[in-house]
């Protein structure tokens, strides 16, 4: 009697709190969705008052016109290239500059205030300004072309664009990334860095059964967001290739649908198949890598650790 | 102890070879980042002749070989900007937002964590798949659903659309989940509600993720640019910097007179934020090692 | 806690008091422009407008676009704006999709009021670019034609090629490059439309609303392009920024505007400009283009609109607009010039190509007509001509229905 009474009140308590969430849940994302989903079965170009009803034309005609886009499974296998070249070089990356900053090195604001200069650099300055260093005849680039007599076309050149790109955004999202991982990893209890020391462990050995274990939850909400983020990249290409030399990703080609073909019916369409090819690869991520519910699950690792702590006081005490 | 000596020893030695590696790493990769902010900054007090010469340097020499400072570049931006205006409309929107942001996630990022009510699992399950869908879905549609609750062209269009964050709420139940339950508990048998523990514990507690947070939440509105060519397409009273710099560099992309004054644009655009992210990093600093470590 | 919801309530609220300004009063008239390039152009159109406004007491709102977005927010403008635009800018080819879509409205019943203008002043080959189904939906403010551009250090005045083989067999110095291109997308079909017409060719049959890409001409003029592009030698110079105006370059395309542009940024610049050589020499084609403008469905103030227009085709005025861009008044008698580079274009103007008017030709120009030329022209791709054209050719063919 009494319990359900208490799950009831907490029920209507815990969903008062959720107002603000369902409310814009509704109006931003789920009625969007919605509207979206109508117009990929339509042909509406974005301005007229008039449209028809083309049911999966749309889709159809994405994924099979090779004539009129013939640019689509291109541009799905640049959008993979690129998701497999940042997200784990990004997580490497990561993962390496966070335990370093967290081994008590001298500096440390410093060097994080250094990788943080990106995100406080607008979008758009940071792409001029690595235009103009990567150009062949001004520039970084430029300096090494004309004193060398190398010929590196950075931008310009199909083997290279990609990878730049792709690394300019590992780079610009590093500040971000190991801010949180930072913070996460500040958060574990230096007794077990202890214990692993006295059973012999250095750094590395450390690193594998300590920090990494501890942070696995943190790391995976990173390797999700930036397979999220990775998939939808659009800006860099927009403003430092336009699209050329083997950039288009999918979501360039659903920009340029809406802004230069006026298609916003087969937009739509396309961004749905996107979303698809999303969820597909967060399916195939929640069943391959390691991750947690959220709360503080210990590996079998850090519970052997905790253990031989308890032993050691116990040891102490004796 | 002998045996911890011993061992004390070998991992002192290789401590030193690896920190000195660590260092060396650490400084090569800063460099990687100061040097494009540094040329920004001695690039926008060059003159337009002296950005696309061929001898590349980063320090603006002139022809006699002195170091120089061409103001000219942040006066013509200044007013081709509009600055004073747009820096405090664009405040406004990110301060309101941000405000706001933080205070709605925390708030339902506490019930996830700390509420037990029916159907939980199914809303955070709903919440979390919500991250997947591409922006691009939504663009068109957020427009016209902008656009029939009467805010287009107007400052709320840029906060509301943006009030509620799936990673800022996802992030703060973590650390709402990760918080020592003693307190709270505590706090119960005196008899306090769930609206009270959040208030008086829950917030204070997470306070340096809610800085972290605060802070990128700031930075991604302040940046926030295709919306607004989108929601704001004629109001001059609303516009933003970002808006306002976007349309100086795409100016500049087609008009290399403009690339002096869009590179001080830029700088002038990004200098609040070094100077609030270096401040507040010390809170951050210092509010980690605080809420940091329990038994 | 109070204070935090005090701040709270007390930021919404003054949120709400900021934004509710003023209401768009519906006796004011809204006007799109494309944004002017300085701060003093800026200045002296504000100053036009509100002349117009003490003068007839209607208040005119001026809304400044940049060109580069300017597409993107006329149309959301259009249907969400606070301030929907009464007569706006129309970049030339979406005249035939606005007027389809009927964002914009025939004017021809306005300017028949008109006592001191007519239709027959504009010139013509400009004037048609605005006519939709033989109704005329915009009036063209100015006009500017694609011209040669040389660098007169590298190439001296004897030695500009009028005709193809000319251009193509000049000697070019070490390390520099031929021609700085036609540009990638919209452009590239821009272009590419006068050097098929100047290999005697066209790109689009009215007669049967076809695409024509892959006739013989228009191969040879993409073969030439490839010719003067001199990929072996001169990929690298075409990577880099402005390689013309930085002195790598021999030749490159532009307008009027890019004269002031070039000489207000290289004072000292040795600019030398002449007609496009053809393949034969004689005639020598090239593309238009310049600003329109029109009035749309969505105004409550046509008739105001239609005046504030009138206003704005009177000479000191239409000189004055024209000035920003350096492009000449569509009408004929107002175009002169003293300027030696500027009669150039003046010549120019006696032979251009019009693009098609044509619903979607910009979708056709940019993402296929333009791709194929890229295509083709790229050191990487380097896309076999017939190839290239054909796909463009049938895809075109598909959207035209």
């Amino acid at each position: 009697m009494r319990y359900s009474a208490n799950k009831t009140k907490s029920t209507v308590l815990g969903w008062s709190f959720l107002i603000p969430l369902v409310l814009y849940v509704t109006i931003f994302l789920i009625l969007p969705i919605i509207i979206s989903f109508f117009y990929s079965l339509t042909d509406w170009n974005g301005i007229s008052d008039s449209y028809t009803f083309v049911g999966i034309q749309n889709y159809i005609q994405v994924l099979t016109n090779r004539i009129l886009y013939p640019d689509f499974w291109k541009s799905i296998w640049t959008t993979i290239k690129y998701a497999l070249f940042s997200i784990p070089l990004s997580v490497a990356l990561t993962l390496l500059v966070a335990s370093i900053l967290n081994s008590k090195i001298k500096g440390e604001r410093f060097f994080k205030t250094c990788f943080y200069i990106p995100s406080v650099t607008a979008g758009v300055a940071i792409s001029a300004i690595w235009i103009f260093l990567l150009d062949p005849t001004y520039g970084v680039v430029g300096f090494f072309n004309s004193t060398f007599g190398w010929e590196l076309n950075i931008l310009g050149s199909e083997k290279t664009a990609l990878p730049a790109l792709a690394l300019i955004s590992v780079w610009g999202g590093l500040g971000y990334n190991v801010l949180i991982l930072l913070s996460s990893m500040k958060n574990i209890n230096p007794q077990l860095y202890e214990a692993c020391e006295i059973d012999g462990g250095g750094t590395i050995s450390k690193f594998f059964n300590v920090t990494l274990p501890s942070v696995l939850p943190t790391l995976f909400f990173l390797i999700t967001t930036s397979t999220i983020g990775a998939f939808q990249t659009f800006d860099q290409m927009y403003l430092m290739t336009g699209g050329g030399k083997g950039t288009t990703t999918i979501m360039f080609e659903v920009y340029k649908l809406y802004m230069n073909e006026y298609e916003v019916g087969t937009a739509c369409a396309m961004s749905y198949i996107l979303f698809l090819i999303i969820a597909f690869v967060l399916a195939i991520q929640f069943k391959l890598l390691p991750q947690s519910g959220g709360s503080s699950v210990f590996t079998r690792k850090e519970r052997y650790a905790k253990r031989c702590m308890r032993e050691l006081q116990h040891e102490e005490t004796l | 102890m002998q045996r911890d000596a011993c061992v004390n020893y070998s991992t002192k030695k290789r401590f030193k070879v690896g920190r000195f590696f660590a260092y060396f790493f650490l400084v090569l990769l800063a460099f990687t980042f100061v040097f494009p902010y540094a040329w920004l900054i001695f690039s926008s007090f060059k003159t337009p002749a002296d950005l696309f010469s061929t001898t590349f340097s980063i320090l603006p020499i002139d022809s006699n070989g002195h170091l120089y400072f061409n103001f000219d570049n942040y006066a013509n931006a200044v007013q081709m900007l509009d600055l004073g205006n747009v820096f405090f409309k664009t405040f406004l929107v990110c301060i309101v937002n941000t405000a706001l942001n933080l205070f709605l996630n925390a708030l339902t990022g506490y019930a996830f964590a700390r509420i037990d009510f029916k159907g939980k699992k199914i809303a955070f399950a709903i919440m979390m798949a919500t991250m997947m869908i591409p922006g691009a879905i939504m663009t068109i549609p957020n427009v016209l659903i902008c656009g029939k609750l009467g805010i287009i062209d107007e400052l709320p269009v840029l906060i509301l659309p943006f009030i509620m964050s799936v990673y800022n709420c996802f992030l703060m139940r973590q650390q709402f989940l990760s918080l020592n339950k003693d307190l709270e508990e505590a706090a119960i048998m005196d008899g306090a509600n769930h609206f009270k523990i959040f208030f008086t514990i829950g917030l204070p507690m997470i306070s340096p993720m809610l800085v972290v947070l605060g802070i990128t939440t700031f930075m991604w509105n302040y940046s926030n640019f295709m919306w607004t060519i989108f929601a704001v397409p004629t109001n001059s009273d609303a516009y933003t910097l970002a808006k306002v710099l976007g349309d100086l560099i795409s100016a500049g992309s087609n008009n290399a007179n403009l690339y002096p004054q869009m590179l001080a644009a830029s700088v002038l655009t990004s200098l609040p934020l070094v100077v609030i992210f270096f401040f507040l990093q010390r809170f951050i600093f210092e509010g980690i090692s605080l809420g940091g470590v329990k038994e | 806690m109070k204070t935090k919801f005090e701040r709270i309530i007390l930021a919404i609220t003054s949120l709400m008091l900021v934004s509710c300004g003023n209401p768009a009063s519906s006796d004011t008239l809204n006007f799109m422009v494309y944004s002017p390039a300085t701060q003093e152009n800026i200045t002296a159109l504000k100053n036009l407008i509100a002349e117009y406004s003490t003068s007839t007491g209607v208040k005119v709102n001026l809304i400044t676009v940049e060109k580069e977005n300017y597409d993107e927010t006329f149309r959301s403008a259009v249907r969400n704006g606070k301030f929907k635009p009464d007569l706006a800018y129309i970049d030339q080819p979406l005249i035939a999709t606005y007027a389809e879509d009927e964002i914009i409205v025939p004017i021809l019943d306005y300017i028949d009021e008109w006592d001191d203008l007519e239709l027959s002043d504009f010139n013509q080959e400009v004037l048609s670019t605005n006519e939709y189904k033989n109704v005329l939906y915009g009036l063209p403010l100015n006009m500017t034609a694609s011209v040669l551009f040389y660098n007169r250090d590298l190439v001296s005045d004897g030695n500009v090629p009028t005709t193809w083989n000319q251009w193509k067999d000049l000697t070019v110095p070490a390390n520099k490059a031929l021609f700085e291109g036609i540009g990638v997308g919209g452009f590239a079909g821009w272009y590419f439309q006068a050097f098929a017409k100047n290999a005697g060719g066209e790109i689009y049959d009215s007669t049967t609303n076809e695409a024509t890409f892959n006739t013989p001409e228009c191969r040879e003029a993409a073969q030439f392009l490839k010719d003067i592009y001199r990929n072996d030698t001169d990929y690298l110079i075409h990577s880099s920024t402005s390689p013309f105006l930085n002195g790598n370059c021999l030749f490159k395309i532009g307008s009027s505007f890019d004269i002031g542009n070039i000489l207000k940024q290289k004072p000292q610049f040795n600019l030398g400009v002449a007609l496009m050589p053809s393949e034969t020499g004689d005639p020598q084609y090239s593309v238009m283009g310049g600003e329109n403008l029109a009035i749309t469905s969505v105004s409550k103030n046509k008739e105001k609109a239609a005046d504030l227009l009138h206003f704005l085709f009177q000479e000191e005025n239409n000189t004055l607009l024209s000035s920003f861009t350096g492009n000449f008044p569509a009408i004929t008698e107002y175009a002169q010039t003293e300027d030696t580079r500027l009669q150039v274009v003046l010549e120019q103007l006696e032979h251009v190509v019009a693009r098609p008017v044509v619903p979607n030709w910009i979708k056709i120009n940019d993402n296929y007509l333009g791709k194929a030329i890229e295509d083709i022209l790229d050191y990487e791709t380097n896309r076999d001509i017939e190839n290239a054209l054909s796909w463009a050719e049938e895809a075109a063919n598909q959207l035209l229905g």
